[in-house]
């Protein structure tokens, strides 16, 4: 594992089943990621797209696609300050703990005090928060809680 | 601040006072408070 990485934990009252689909449909990514929608056919390999509004936020390619356990791919934000840092990767594992799924967010390979670094260590508590908010009561967090990405939209 | 230490921020839809009152009061922490290692 390489330093400096992010982790994050949380417990979701879900099915590993509907964990995945949550992490891998655009449309559904789009309700709950702040309008942030995700396009792959989630292939090892193969490419993958977060966009907002047509525009493109993060890209990169899968690493592990293994549904509904683990998902692996590479973090490559679409902004001109973070180009100049290594691509980084996010890790997803989800492990069924009886009635809720155990989520882990393992984001690794992040420069030293870099951007990416700010960037994702304010942004998975938002996303995650918001994924348990939908998954357990139908209802995404409010886009208004994450005013940091607002304002990096609007400098790109 | 003396190292380590575990930081972890979550966002949760409620009140200010309603998240000091579940913290606070024995009877909701006894619902959701699961440390007993």
């Amino acid at each position: 594992m390489n330093k400096p990485e992010f982790v994050y934990t949380t417990y979701i009252e879900t099915t590993p089943e509907k964990l995945w689909h949550a992490l891998t449909d655009g449309a559904f990514t789009e309700r709950y990621w702040f309008g942030h929608r995700v396009t792959s056919d989630w292939k090892v390999g193969s490419p993958y797209r977060f966009a907002r509004q047509g525009s493109p936020s993060v890209e990169g390619k899968v690493l592990e696609s293994d549904p509904p356990k683990r998902l692996a791919y590479t973090w490559d934000p679409c902004s001109a300050d973070a180009k100049k840092e290594r691509v980084s990767r996010v890790t997803f594992d989800i492990e069924p703990r009886g009635t809720v799924v155990k989520l882990t967010v393992t984001h690794d390979n992040l420069d030293e005090r870099g951007k990416t670094l700010r960037d994702i260590s304010g942004g998975w508590p938002m996303v995650i928060a918001s994924l348990k908010s939908i998954l357990e009561t139908g209802r995404p967090l409010p886009e208004n809680l994450a005013p940091n990405c607002e304002k990096a939209d609007a400098q790109t | 601040m003396p190292k380590p230490e575990f930081i972890y921020i979550s966002y949760i839809e409620t009140t200010p006072e309603k998240l000091w009152e579940a913290l606070t009061n024995s009877e909701f922490t006894m619902r959701y408070w699961v440390f007993h290692a």
